[in-house]
């Protein structure tokens, strides 16, 4: 089959430009890769046939330049551009651009991501798809507005500053005794936290799952569902790892949300790869978040168990293609975990660690992938976000999955930067995780997942490797400045020859 | 050589040789044997006591950082000398607290007289697009602010001294 594309631009960097730019190769398409002035270094620039700057550091100057970037695509002849996830991927004005521009956006129509980015308008087509929405209120005027509301909605209830974020201005109402004195506490924090003291009411979910969708739309009514992924442990409401399937639903219940999903892309006339996010409660009822019209970080996992490539049949998609499997067709078979490698110091809160990586190792084998963005000698830009590399295992089942994870945990090496290598390594062997037992308040409920890191039992040959690497350092010093080296005086070379005659 | 090696809060003490193609390392007293060899990038093999270790060893100054699989541990080191053994029991309090990554300082949360608790933020500095807090590693008073709101600083730069 000829190529859909002669030539495509990936607007976008990091590992997903690499992961898109690979699909290219595989199916004969020339890529096109676009660079910000402290990317030129990057390791998608190298893996691309063609390569430009479009401006300074800055993502807003670069990779978020709408005009730039069609002109690159224009000048270079790319007929079709990938977003990947993040920069401009969910903007309805860059899809309407490139489509003023005779150029194909692998990715949903303007129209439907306008839909879905309104709040109020995609609740409306997903209460209409027959998904609940987490119930909520208007803003308050009053706490005997507050309880009105509350009572309506039913406890516990989560008070929330319209302003909001990181928490602030937030609290859980059990029940209705308390409201007053909660209510008047959230408005004076939310007061002089953003200055603006509008607050609203939701559903408070207990230790609620995060469970997403995948749905696959061609542009001829085609639209399936590729089951769901589970994403309960985050950092700051950012997943860090992530699982298909979720070990809290069952074949039933995956028919349910998934006819859900397809009826949501239905709704908006979704083409191309999206997610659909739904929290889900400890009473096992689902609510819609929010449709994230893109591919995701997180894609591999489903695309380890349904055997399928997402990235591949977007871009069939967008160049009018139809779905090549039909529903039935679509099965999934064992389990796949990714995590995310982040330069980012989990015992210090998950503050971000750029620099330059001295040493990386990818593991392999059975199972095994790697999608890597970075490369030894590279130096990590701070303006961008400090995702490194994910890895995903596959296994036949859940445990097997994780212990292969933590096998390719142990042979990952990146050296140079604080990464959350430790960390996940810990999550693999951890006992709630092992019985997932998962929510989003996951690494709050077991904060030695993220304590500094203590090894015991690797004290003693920790010290020992650290004094001999000291002895060479310093020897190597001695020898460079000419001195009596380290050794009593006898060169590396010398000493090599004395053990090779003794053999 | 003669060392000082400081692991979690527990200091040891430390002789290197080399005995032809081996290192003879003496931890507190007691001699190992160790046949290490020096791989690519930051990597040992250590065959030592029977057993195969792959670590990778990054150091920073006196400290070294020993990775074995995805576990680490953080050795410090210093001459055997009294100085240096002192120098290495202060490290657990350090007076300065310094920027911790690239970026630029957003705002400066502390004044100087004023006294902060372990685990207070006292400068919040944006980096990858984050405001992250720097948070205080003890308690203490500001003695010092060596960075004002709007500076870019490097890592490892001197932020706030304590005293």
């Amino acid at each position: 089959m000829a190529a859909p594309f002669e030539k495509l631009l990936v607007a976008n960097r990091g590992e997903i430009a690499v992961r898109v730019i690979r699909a290219c190769h595989e199916m004969g398409i020339r890529t096109v890769a676009v660079y910000s002035e402290a990317d030129r270094d990057a390791l998608h620039v190298r893996y691309a046939h063609e390569a430009y700057p479009i401006g300074p550091p800055p993502s807003s100057q670069s990779y978020l330049r709408i005009d730039t970037i069609v002109d690159v695509a224009r000048r270079s002849g790319a007929r079709a551009i990938h977003p990947g996830y993040g920069f401009l991927s969910e903007n309805p004005a860059f899809a309407r651009a490139c489509r003023d521009a005779g150029i194909v956006f692998v990715g949903p129509t303007p129209e439907a991501m306008d839909a879905m980015g309104d709040k109020v308008r995609s609740r409306e087509l997903m209460t209409a798809a027959g998904i609940a929405v987490v119930p909520g209120s208007p803003p308050l005027s009053d706490a005997d507005d507050a309880r009105r509301h509350a009572k309506r909605i039913g406890y516990p209830v989560l008070l929330k500053a319209s302003a909001g974020g990181g928490g602030r201005g937030m609290r859980v109402v059990r029940d209705a005794a308390v409201l007053p004195t909660l209510f008047d506490q959230a408005r004076g924090e939310a007061r002089s936290a953003f200055g603006d003291d509008t607050v609203f009411l939701e559903k408070f979910v207990e230790r609620p799952r995060h469970i997403e969708v995948q749905v696959l739309a061609d542009g001829h009514g085609g639209c399936l569902h590729l089951g769901e992924r589970e994403c309960s442990i985050q950092r700051r409401h950012q997943k860090l790892i992530e699982e298909a399937p979720s070990p809290a639903i069952d074949a039933a219940t995956r028919e349910r949300i998934g006819a859900m999903a397809v009826a949501a892309a239905k709704a908006c006339g979704y083409v191309s790869a999206g997610t659909v996010e739904m929290l889900r409660g400890a009473d096992g009822s689902f609510y819609f978040m929010e449709m994230n019209t893109r591919l995701q970080v997180e894609h591999p996992v489903t695309e380890a168990v349904y055997g399928v490539d997402l990235v591949r049949a977007m871009i069939e998609i967008a160049a009018g293609g139809r779905l090549p499997w039909t529903q039935e067709q679509i099965v999934p078979r064992g389990h796949a975990i990714e995590c995310r490698i982040i330069a980012e110091d989990p015992s210090r809160g998950f503050v971000p660690a750029p620099g330059t990586i001295r040493a990386l190792r990818a593991p392999g084998g059975p199972g095994v992938r790697y999608d890597g963005g970075v490369y030894a000698g590279f130096t990590i830009p701070v303006h961008y976000d400090p995702l490194l590399a994910k890895l995903i295992a596959w296994g036949e089942n859940r445990r097997e999955a994780a212990a292969r994870m933590a096998r390719a945990l142990d042979e990952l090496r990146v050296d140079g930067v604080k990464t959350s290598i430790a960390f996940h390594r810990r999550v693999m062997g951890h006992p709630a995780f092992l019985a997932g037992d998962l929510h989003t308040g996951f690494l709050a409920e077991h904060p030695e997942l993220t304590a500094r890191g203590t090894d015991p039992w690797l004290d003693e040959v920790a010290v020992l490797a650290a004094g001999v690497a000291h002895f060479r350092r310093m020897e190597q010093l001695s020898l460079r400045a000419g001195g009596p080296s380290a050794s009593r005086g006898r060169s590396d070379w010398k000493r090599g020859a004395r053990a090779g005659w003794r053999r | 050589m003669k060392l000082s090696a400081k692991v979690g809060d527990r200091i040891h003490e430390l002789a290197v040789t080399r005995v032809d193609a081996a290192y003879v390392v003496t931890l507190d007293g007691v001699e190992h044997v160790l046949d290490a060899r020096k791989l690519e990038a930051d990597f040992y093999s250590i065959l030592y006591e029977g057993k195969s270790y792959e670590l990778s060893v990054e150091s920073q100054g006196g400290s070294y950082w020993v990775r074995h699989g995805a576990h680490e541990q953080l050795v410090e080191l210093s001459d055997a000398s009294r100085g240096g053994r002192e120098q290495l029991r202060r490290r657990e309090g350090p007076e300065q607290i310094d920027s911790i990554m690239p970026g630029k300082v957003v705002r400066v949360l502390v004044a100087e007289g004023e006294e902060v608790q372990a685990g207070q933020g006292v400068v919040v500095i944006e980096a990858m697009k984050m405001e992250n807090e720097v948070a205080s590693p003890r308690s203490g008073r500001v003695k010092e602010i060596a960075v004002t709101p709007g500076a870019t600083v490097e890592a490892g730069a001197k932020l706030i001294v304590l005293e």
